[in-house]
């Protein structure tokens, strides 16, 4: 298996740059591998692969809004714990109006560390 | 049980997707290698995607009819629920399912029914990802090395018969063909699958499985000496012919019975594992 530089272009106005690898045995197969690896999440609006060591640059078909999908995937999106900290003072004030706390300090750490003692009360 | 033919339809359309979807879905962290693990992974969600906006035109609760229906009231064809087997028959039957969709999409871009031909123009542009990989498998493993070939072409030969059973008539599709909801046949769309997939096949000389499919094994019969001998395991295929140079479907179907809720001993276990959240916690949301 020959492997390949994947190049991709996040918006019109970028240059094509290497965004990823994918192994494949000829161009071909390198474009599709290439697209359902790393702009299946429109990631990009071009993509192309380049034999790695080689200048030939292979570009993929697809473009733009096509490229990736057209349908709903966006609960595929790796978002982390992006907006957790907004939803906890979402969720500290609305228990707060019940009289609740849920904001206790944090648990030392390293040499500092104790064995967990339940909150009081 | 549905009787609107519309609705039978659209479940059929919908039915085929989650299921091989789900089917797709299982090649996750199985498959070849990583690559193709994103991109079975991409098109088995793709299927989902598409299985939801069909069952919006269905109406009611999406959750009810993706995951609470009973067995008999799913409409997929069987060739959807079968195990996905090795990596030759899972790619055999991503190339037979999504070239005869595309055939069925193309005739359902003209339906009547503008909802349908709406949303059906929205799939066609994913499901052209689906023909572009299965067509990349088709050409390596055709013309690849010989064991590649080989499974392959078994394959080929196993999902054959199911897949023609895609085509199966719907029940009431005289009336969606006279309304033009369904802008042809089931049969003639069957035949129109059958001449490019005879001559993709061909181009390759994989013709062959045309003749050889279904399961292997024969029959002990007795022969008029007494003795006991093994019937030839070359199957006669049930409903594929070769007439003026070309291959037409004559007769019935051989993994026929899913558009009417009679599925396979396949189909129960997947349903079973498909649906165990859903039974076990109906209602809930996350």
């Amino acid at each position: 298996m020959l492997v390949w530089d994947v190049l991709g272009k996040r918006t019109e106005k970028d240059e094509l740059v290497v965004v990823g690898g994918v192994k494949a045995p000829d161009a071909d197969m390198a474009l599709l591998l290439a697209r359902e690896t790393h702009f299946r999440h429109k990631e990009g609006v071009e993509y192309a692969v380049r034999r790695r060591g080689d200048d030939q640059i292979h570009v993929g078909r697809d473009r733009g809004d096509l490229l990736g999908g057209v349908t709903d995937h966006s609960y595929r999106r790796q978002q982390a714990y992006t907006g957790v900290g907004a939803k906890l003072k979402r969720v500290a004030s609305a228990v707060a109006d019940q009289g609740l706390r849920i904001d206790s300090p944090r648990p030392p750490t390293g040499r500092a560390a104790k064995p967990h003692e339940p909150a009081a009360g | 049980m549905h009787d609107d033919p519309r609705t039978n339809l659209l479940l059929s359309l919908a039915d085929d997707e989650l299921i091989l979807g789900h089917r797709h879905s299982e090649w996750t962290g199985w498959a070849p290698h990583i690559e193709e693990d994103l991109a079975f992974s991409s098109i088995a969600q793709d299927e989902m995607a598409h299985a939801r906006l069909l069952y919006e035109l269905v109406g009611g609760d999406l959750d009810t009819l993706a995951l609470g229906r009973k067995p008999e009231e799913y409409r997929n064809a069987v060739l959807c629920e079968r195990p996905n087997g090795d990596w030759g028959y899972s790619v055999a039957r991503q190339y037979l399912y999504d070239t005869a969709d595309a055939v069925r999409l193309d005739a359902l871009a003209r339906s009547s029914w503008k909802e349908v031909a709406d949303i059906v123009g929205v799939i066609r542009l994913e499901e052209k990802y689906h023909v572009d990989h299965a067509e990349a498998w088709f050409r390596r493993l055709a013309t690849g090395l010989m064991e590649a070939r080989q499974r392959f072409a078994d394959g080929l030969s196993r999902a054959l018969s199911d897949a023609v059973a895609l085509f199966e008539p719907l029940p009431g599709e005289d009336e969606l063909v006279k309304d033009g909801v369904l802008p042809e046949s089931n049969e003639d769309l069957l035949a129109r699958w059958l001449e490019q997939l005879g001559a993709a096949l061909e181009e390759v000389s994989l013709d062959y499985v045309f003749e050889h499919h279904g399961p292997r094994g024969g029959e002990m019969v007795p022969t008029s000496s007494g003795e006991i001998e093994a019937e030839s395991d070359e199957l006669e295929v049930p409903g594929i012919v070769r007439r003026d140079g070309r291959w037409v479907h004559e007769g019935g179907f051989g993994g026929a019975g899913g558009r009417h809720g009679r599925h396979s001993e396949d189909f129960e276990p997947l349903w079973e594992e498909m649906t165990k959240l859903y039974r076990d916690h109906p209602g809930a949301s996350w």
